[in-house]
């Protein structure tokens, strides 16, 4: 036994098969150059007509109004705002696999960073269209901005949580397109000065920027990255934390709850883990590229989703017990009339949220399920399904039965356009992730070039023969007689 | 008056009369003050033994009924059926049972039992109420039933006035039954009963629309304030102690609840500052303020289909709650009528969360909606309390400049008496002092703000003061009972000053706690009943 | 290697607080001397509630403008065409450009770089700086076409 340790014994390689830099480029550029397969178009196939089913229902919403869904007088907020907060939510993993994980110096980020990214982005789009359609008067949506006009000029509300989220979504979605494309820039000029046809040489020429790959070009951009990722950090907590704030700062019992931002939070990251899994897993089979998102990654993101899945959990609880102790009749009436409750009339919502989020995760602790990617798969569709209705469940359950008896409202159940609406979605998100996988290299070449020599097959190989060598022998060998 | 070709007032003519009648002033006033005229004066108390066996003979010879009856009664709104063809009066909610646009058959909570229909949260939750059947004799119906905790377990009651046919126009037509064949005629009046009647379960489900579910307050004492008079006496100063702990509680230093309850301090109102009180004492749920402001405030009818999907619009609603005991909901001690308005919150929680500053503050305290400024995301309705701001989820009132916008076909298809409105001669039923609301604007009570402007203005060119109860709301005005009251709360003089400073003991605000600094005031409701509630001694529970 | 380091991340520090106050000055000016609203009792200056969008005016500012910089330093742009000495060196060569000029003994170098083990050594006339084109048109210059490389 040696006390040599040249790379970490709890991890195992991030890269796997011998691979070399050529070797690497030639991986992961080969499904953006080759011919989609027939497993591509049926999935971009599906996810477009979904689209279109959600366009549709959009539609509908607009043209006849909100009257559309089935909100009333006293739920004013449903599946759109549910959806909202889902779909934001997810996109909050990207951002930490990306800057965060950036941050911390951790190398297993970068099989997974660049996909995880674009799911921020996709995410996000598709979180905003929530509150955009969800107004009675979306033609009047640019009211939100504040722009000089001829009202006075009349300015935005500044102290709505609402107008916050203008900010907050708006800001997010625009940094992360800046970090990720600052990210693409030497992979897409790799990408072009591989094409071989014109309208490829045309594309990548355009989207690369003209990048050379000089060390000058190098220095700013990690100086870059390093800075982008120090902003996005506290940006993707501030993100969550504001959209809680359109729950946390209200008086209604059950959103007015200050344990809201770090909950969310974490919610967001444990529903955006699960959600880069689904992806992922998916990913890696059809673009081969298991050698690049190992199981050694899925190992560890599923690490993720077991702590943030108990921090979850915990604050469940906490907020159940102080919304007791409070002894605010109102708060607690929330808790456990409306939610723990199971013959309440949304009981069921709250038990299949606490089932997905909480206990199911549990079955992480066990290493062989964590490395288990039909497991992971499932767990990570479950783990999204609880997280959504996490969301369902602070909205409706909150707002149906709140302060006067009297306005306590019927069942709320989605129409078709609501449901359209969120299928629709669904749609854009994976019509997105399939362009981008077919037209962008899903894994960051030049990162991955950056961590082979540590975490390759290769290092590993050529490290295990020092470290397996006694000390005695490596003293006889380095010692200067 | 004048038609009858007398040139007095009405209040002059009604005293001569009756002083005529009675003999003098004083015999006037006290008839007033009783509230009854003794017509027995001077006749002597002879004892009529016969008249009495009489009677005796006619009680025994009514007709023993079976073991379920019917009664047919009257709404306030629809009459006989005089109001069927009115879509206001269609869509006004009943006293009672807050059901509107059709009738249904009013059961007991024992009936149900017998027929084996659950109370529980499906039925509340669910517009789906189960249909039953009642025969007599060769008539029959078919109605949905709604459960009335405290009626008579073997009574069965259902309106009379609805199901007329197509030549009545597009509001009345197909809206309910009608149960006028179960009436007959016995001698010279007509017997609104029918003594017996077999009653069966259809086994299906038919939707009834209803404004309100739910008819207990929970014991949220914070909402309403209501006791026995019994109870008052023994404690007459409970809701003003409580309102004095809130004070204790959160205005140690300075004894005011208003600027030291918050963290910000509160805003300078020069000048008027409007304000109304509600007793809750005098309000008999007669529902004539919910139809005045209807008229006067353009509020749409929104139809049964939207109703069934609580798309009521209604500004202002009354809210009832049955005060029953807690182990028996259907032991009824009382009904509470609260109507809820837009309380013109000082703190408003709406107003914060406008994104577009569609909802702001007056400097005369009222809580102002800018139609054309508001982009409709609805949080503000989220984000209120009361749950009184009104979404416009469809083109209602034919306001919107798109096109062919009212003809759903998939969800939310609207009824024939929404389309009333693109009628031009229907349109002129609108009050061309108050906006016309499109498709995806908030909406809610202005305090009748046309009005309040108007009174103003009147002033401001005879150059003088406005006048205590120049300016009226609708509600105020439509109220019967003078329940309502409003005026400036700035005038040491007012009326609404003066009823609020009258009765400390029953004075609140609903949810005074949260402090959002409601402008609407409310006097407790006192039962006057013996019964003294136990427990909390706040009231009795409700089921 | 030498390189004198960026002061990207200074510049980002610029922007950042450009940005809050331009969003601190913005809101307060458009709250409280513009047009003063009473928002639910709020006093017309409420500063907590406007902490959210003074962070993310901060942080937008600073990204964008940093990204900017970044692309502007580089000279990196859509639809820049720049000069490549191999197509290799985005896959996986190094490659050393040195600048010759007139008095530059180009066989000499060219001899040094190869004793010190270098795997190809070309020697280039191109212009430097950049210019608008595409990467699928040859590149004209000196007037005749350049081969592609």
């Amino acid at each position: 036994m040696s006390l040599n340790r040249y790379e970490s014994q709890a991890r195992g390689p991030l890269v796997e098969g011998s691979k070399d830099y050529r070797q690497i480029t030639e991986d992961i550029c080969r499904p953006v150059e080759a011919k989609p397969s027939t497993l591509w178009w049926t999935g971009f196939l599906i996810s477009a007509a979904l689209l279109i089913f959600g366009i549709v229902s959009v539609t509908m919403e607009v043209i006849y109004g909100v009257g559309q869904w089935n909100l009333n007088k006293t739920i004013g907020w449903g599946w759109d705002i549910t959806n909202f907060v889902w779909w934001v939510g997810i996109g909050h993993a990207g951002t930490l696999i990306s800057a965060i994980l950036l941050l911390f110096r951790q190398g297993w980020r970068t099989g997974v960073n660049r996909a995880a990214e674009a799911m921020t982005i996709f995410a996000v789009m598709c979180a905003g269209q929530f509150p955009i359609w969800h107004m009675g008067r979306v033609w009047n949506a640019f009211f939100v901005m504040p722009y000089p006009n001829t009202r006075g000029p009349l300015w935005v509300n500044f102290n709505s949580p609402l107008l916050w989220d203008v900010f907050a979504i708006s800001t997010y979605f625009t940094v992360s397109l800046l970090f990720w494309y600052a990210g693409l820039l030497p992979d897409l000029a790799t990408l072009r000065d591989r094409a071989k046809v014109k309208w490829r040489k045309w594309f990548y020429g355009m989207a690369s920027f003209g990048w050379t790959g000089s060390t000058k070009h190098w220095q700013r951009h990690e100086a870059l990255s390093l800075v982008l990722a120090g902003l996005a950090t506290p940006l993707v907590l501030s993100v969550h934390t504001i959209v809680s704030f359109d729950f946390a700062t209200s008086i209604v019992p059950g959103w007015h709850t200050t344990i809201f931002p770090p909950y969310f939070v974490a919610g967001a990251v444990f529903s955006g883990f699960a959600m880069v899994q689904t992806l992922l897993l998916v990913t890696r089979k059809v673009l081969n590229l298991e050698e690049y998102i190992t199981i050694e990654h899925i190992d560890v993101m599923n690490k993720v989703i077991i702590l943030t899945g108990s921090i979850v959990g915990i604050a469940y609880l906490t907020e159940l017990f102080m919304a007791w102790y409070s002894a605010v009749p109102y708060e607690w009436f929330a808790f456990k009339e409306n939610r723990v409750n199971l013959n309440s009339p949304y009981g069921w919502s709250y038990w299949i949220m606490m089932g997905c989020n909480v206990l199911s995760p549990q079955i992480f602790w066990i290493k062989k399920m964590r490395r288990n990617i039909l497991v992971t798969f499932f767990m990570s569709i479950l783990v999204n399904i609880g997280m959504w209705f996490e969301r369902f469940v602070i909205i409706v359950t909150s707002v149906y039965r709140d302060y006067l008896p009297s306005s306590w409202s019927t069942y709320y159940s989605p129409t078709l356009w609501e449901v359209g609406f969120f299928l629709g979605t669904i749609g854009l998100f994976f019509t997105c992730y399939f362009l981008f996988s077919k037209y962008f290299p899903v894994i960051a070449i030049a990162e991955i070039k950056h961590i082979l020599k540590r975490n390759g097959d290769n290092f590993k190989e050529a490290m295990k023969t020092e470290e397996e060598e006694s000390l005695e022998a490596f003293e006889h060998a380095n010692a200067h007689h | 008056m004048k038609w009858s070709g007398n040139n007095k007032n009405y209040d002059t003519y009604f005293k001569e009369y009756w002083q005529g009648k009675l003999g003098g002033e004083s015999a006037y006033s006290k008839a007033l003050q009783n509230g009854f005229v003794e017509a027995s004066a001077g006749g002597g108390g002879s004892y009529n033994g016969g008249a009495l066996s009489s009677v005796a003979t006619a009680i025994a010879s009514y007709p023993a009924g079976g073991k379920d009856e019917l009664v047919l009664y009257q709404k306030i709104a629809i009459g006989s059926g005089s109001g069927a063809t009115n879509p206001w009066l269609q869509e006004l909610p009943d006293t009672v049972t807050k059901s509107n646009w059709g009738n249904c058959a009013l059961i007991s909570m024992k009936k149900a039992e017998e027929l084996g229909i659950k109370l529980d949260v499906d039925y509340e939750y669910h517009p789906d109420k189960p249909v039953i059947k009642v025969q007599s004799g060769n008539n029959s119906v078919e109605l949905p039933i709604l459960v009335v905790p405290g009626m008579n377990a073997n009574t069965i009651a259902i309106a009379v006035g609805y199901g007329r046919g197509d030549k009545l126009g597009r509001t009345a037509a197909g809206i309910g039954k009608n149960v006028f064949p179960f009436a007959s005629l016995s001698g010279n009046t007509i017997s609104y009963e029918a003594i017996n009647v077999t009653v069966t379960d259809a086994k299906r489900k038919e939707k009834v629309a209803q404004t309100q579910i739910h008819n207990s307050y929970e014991d949220r004492i914070e909402v309403l304030r209501e006791t026995t008079l019994a109870y008052f006496k023994k404690n007459p100063n409970e809701v003003k102690e409580w309102r004095q702990h809130l004070v204790d509680t959160y205005a140690k230093k300075t004894g005011d609840f208003r600027k030291e309850g918050t963290l910000y301090g509160a805003h300078d109102q020069p000048g008027l500052k409007w304000g109304m009180n509600i007793d809750m004492n005098v309000c008999n749920g007669c529902n004539a303020c919910v139809v005045a402001c209807h008229a006067e405030n353009n509020v749409p009818v929104v139809g049964k289909a939207e109703v069934l999907r609580y798309h009521d619009m209604h500004w202002l609603r009354i809210d009832r709650y049955f005060i029953s005991d807690e182990k028996n909901p259907d032991d009824v001690k009382g009904v509470v009528f609260m109507p809820m308005m837009c309380q013109h919150c000082d703190n408003a929680p709406c107003e914060n969360v406008c994104p577009v500053a569609a909802t702001t503050h007056s400097e005369e305290g009222i809580n102002q909606m800018a139609y054309n400024r508001c982009i409709g995301t609805r949080y503000c309705a989220n984000n209120c309390p009361y749950k009184v701001r009104r979404f416009n989820w469809a083109d209602y009132t034919g306001a919107d400049t798109f096109p062919n916008n009212q003809n759903q076909t998939v969800v939310g298809k609207l009824d024939p008496v929404v389309f009333q409105m693109n009628d031009p001669v229907s349109r002129m039923v609108l009050n061309p002092d108050v906006t016309v609301r499109s498709r995806g604007v908030m909406e809610k009570c202005s305090f009748c703000i046309q009005r309040t402007q108007h009174a103003k203005l009147q002033a401001k060119k005879e150059n003088r003061v406005l006048h205590d109860g120049e300016a009226k709301t609708a509600c105020q005005q439509a109220c019967p009972t003078n329940a309502i009251m409003f005026g400036n709360v700035h005038d040491k003089e007012s009326q609404i000053n003066k009823v609020r400073f009258d009765n400390p003991q029953r004075l609140f605000y609903s949810l005074e706690q949260l402090h959002v600094l409601p402008n609407v005031s409310y006097l407790a409701k006192i039962r006057n009943t013996e019964g003294v509630p136990g427990g909390t001694g706040h009231s009795e529970h409700g089921g | 290697m030498g390189q004198k380091d960026t002061d990207l991340h200074i510049a980002g520090f610029i922007y950042g607080i450009t940005g809050t106050a331009t969003a601190i000055g913005f809101i307060t000016w458009a709250l409280t001397v513009d047009w003063q609203l009473n928002f639910g009792g709020k006093p017309f200056f409420s500063l907590p509630a406007w902490i959210p969008i003074i962070f993310e005016l901060t942080v937008l500012f600073a990204a964008v403008g940093m990204v900017l910089t970044f692309c502007w330093l580089c000279q990196l742009a859509p639809f820049v065409k720049k000069d490549h000495f191999s197509p290799k060196i985005t896959d996986d060569t190094f490659l050393m450009a040195i600048e010759c000029t007139d008095k530059t003994n180009e066989a000499e170098a060219v001899a040094f770089l190869q004793s010190a083990g270098a795997a190809e050594v070309k020697v280039e006339h191109r212009e430097t700086g950049w210019w608008f084109g595409t990467y699928d048109k040859d590149t004209v210059k000196f007037g005749k076409p350049v081969p592609e490389v």
